[in-house]
């Protein structure tokens, strides 16, 4: 099965996820398999952080923007500065992610969150999740 | 309403099918024409051009100002050219970026004053449908769009052009300058290409609207078109189309100015007065208040506005739009529809045919004849 989360983020916001993928686990009905976390976008990338700081997540978006800061000389130049970096910071840390499905539940760490990071935003995104039973 | 075709008429009725198809052609062009880098060194930007080109740029004033929040001033070729003091030009890359505009590329006031900013190290950009003219060849980037041939007319396809062109800059600029977001930089781009559409909706009803007023104003012996900020480009536009294609005098005023000279005119019923007044303007208020004047004093006068409260005997509604900046590309046409009603009521030929004493021999002084001066 294949469901599509649509949400709105803003402008480096860092969206949490976790609750609709585990909805698309218990809907799945699925008691064993993988499950993976995709986003269309080439501006924005899935990660998994520690749910229990906020704070933690703006030092993700803080560290990802001192190593790939927002400058005017990409030689990507078709649209805009930030987006540029975006795709850089896209593409080192990706847009999908696998999890295990174990005795119906997502199986995640006692810390664990997934989260949808956003390079260019405010916009609107979208996460698509499909569900391989074993 | 056969017997009133005109070829003004026309060109305003294909202005949303020549927006579609230059624009894929034209957006391109303007979002590679300066660099990022470029775009960011940019401290001031100065508008100039003859004609339509003039009142493109007075149009688009006010939105490089929002999206850009930097200097912009709009100058005439021949300030530019022989007066502009040059002590801060070129003093730091791309200041000031010079924008240029010219369908034909040949007006030598505007290649002039292109010529002396570039040699004075400013950015230079030339807007023009010819990539061998002068201008084309002065300017350090050019901007070429390729509009389709049609019947020949005072400038209304061509302005529709030059005036998407300029509105694209700017929100190119203010794109890349992190101003908004994309989306909303597309959907901007958007409304530059469909308000025009929108507009002429209901074409008949409009055309119907602009004969009318035409037919009451048929022995005008002059024009007063009133507008501020963006409007203050349509109104500019306006007074030329009725010099243009009518022979007709014309003034171009802001609400305010109109209050200290134009409201002391006699022969009231003799004066066709077009009012430009979009709702969102920082300076609506006082169009509003020169509205009511002239309600009070029996006059009667066209209205080009997207503000419904406001009334009079011949009312233009704008479609509305996301910004009133964008106004200006679609409130033109009313102007060139009621100037083409004019010329048929009053058997008048655009630009007087060039015959008789508006004939252009050899020798004679005109746009593209005219002595270069470099100032210092």
């Amino acid at each position: 099965m294949l469901e599509r989360i649509q949400f709105q983020t803003t402008k480096d916001g860092v969206i949490p996820l976790t609750d609709q993928i585990k909805e698309c686990v218990e809907k799945s009905g699925v008691k064993s398999g993988i499950l993976c976390a995709f986003i269309t976008h080439t501006t924005a990338a899935l990660t998994v952080n520690s749910f229990w700081d906020p704070l933690g997540h703006e030092d993700i978006q803080d560290e990802i923007r001192r190593l790939i800061p927002t400058r005017v000389d990409f030689k990507h130049q078709h649209d805009t500065p930030e987006d540029a970096a975006g795709h850089v910071k896209c593409t080192l840390i990706g847009p999908s992610m696998s999890f295990i499905i174990d005795d119906g539940k997502l199986l995640l760490g006692h810390s664990q969150g997934i989260y949808f990071l956003e390079f260019d935003g405010p916009r609107n995104r979208e996460c698509y999740v499909k569900i391989v039973p074993e | 309403m056969d017997e009133f075709e005109n070829a003004m008429l026309h060109q305003v009725l294909s202005v949303p099918e020549l927006l579609e198809e230059v624009y894929p052609d034209v957006e391109p062009q303007v979002r590679y024409v300066m660099t990022t880098p470029e775009i960011y060194s940019v401290k001031k930007v100065v508008l100039t051009g003859c004609g339509d080109g003039y009142a493109a740029c007075l149009t688009a004033k006010r939105t490089f100002e929002k999206f850009l929040q930097i200097p912009i001033e709009v100058v005439e070729p021949l300030s530019l050219s022989r007066y502009y003091q040059m002590k801060w030009v070129g003093e730091s890359p791309c200041d000031p970026l010079v924008i240029a505009f010219s369908n034909s590329g040949r007006v030598t006031r505007v290649v002039e004053a292109v010529k002396r900013m570039r040699l004075h190290k400013a950015m230079t950009i030339a807007v023009t449908s010819n990539p061998d003219s002068p201008l084309a060849k002065t300017a350090e980037k050019v901007i070429i769009p390729s509009i389709p041939k049609f019947e020949n007319a005072p400038g209304i396809r061509s302005y529709a052009v030059l005036q998407m062109v300029v509105y694209l800059l700017a929100v190119r600029m203010g794109e890349v300058r992190l101003k908004y977001t994309m989306e909303q930089a597309n959907m901007y781009r958007r409304e530059l290409k469909c308000l025009p559409k929108e507009f002429l909706n209901n074409a008949d009803r409009i055309c119907a609207l602009a004969l009318e007023a035409a037919k009451q104003f048929k022995e005008a012996g002059s024009a007063e078109m009133i507008g501020c900020g963006a409007d203050y480009g349509t109104a500019w536009y306006a007074h030329e189309k009725m010099y243009e294609a009518v022979g007709l005098p014309a003034v171009y005023s802001d609400s305010e100015n109109w209050f200290h000279v134009n409201y002391f005119a006699r022969d009231i019923k003799q004066i066709l007065t077009m009012v430009f007044a979009s709702k969102e303007d920082e300076a609506h208020s006082r169009t509003c208040e020169l509205i009511e004047r002239l309600n009070q004093m029996g006059r009667d006068f066209i209205l080009i506005t997207d503000d419904e409260s406001l009334q009079a005997k011949y009312r233009f509604l704008m479609p509305a739009s996301d910004t009133c900046l964008f106004q200006p590309v679609a409130a033109y046409m009313v102007p060139a529809l009621i100037a083409g009603y004019l010329t048929v009521l009053r058997e008048e030929t655009y630009s007087r045919g060039f015959e008789g004493i508006w004939k252009e021999e050899k020798g004679m002084y005109s746009t593209t004849v005219s002595e270069t001066v470099l100032m210092d």
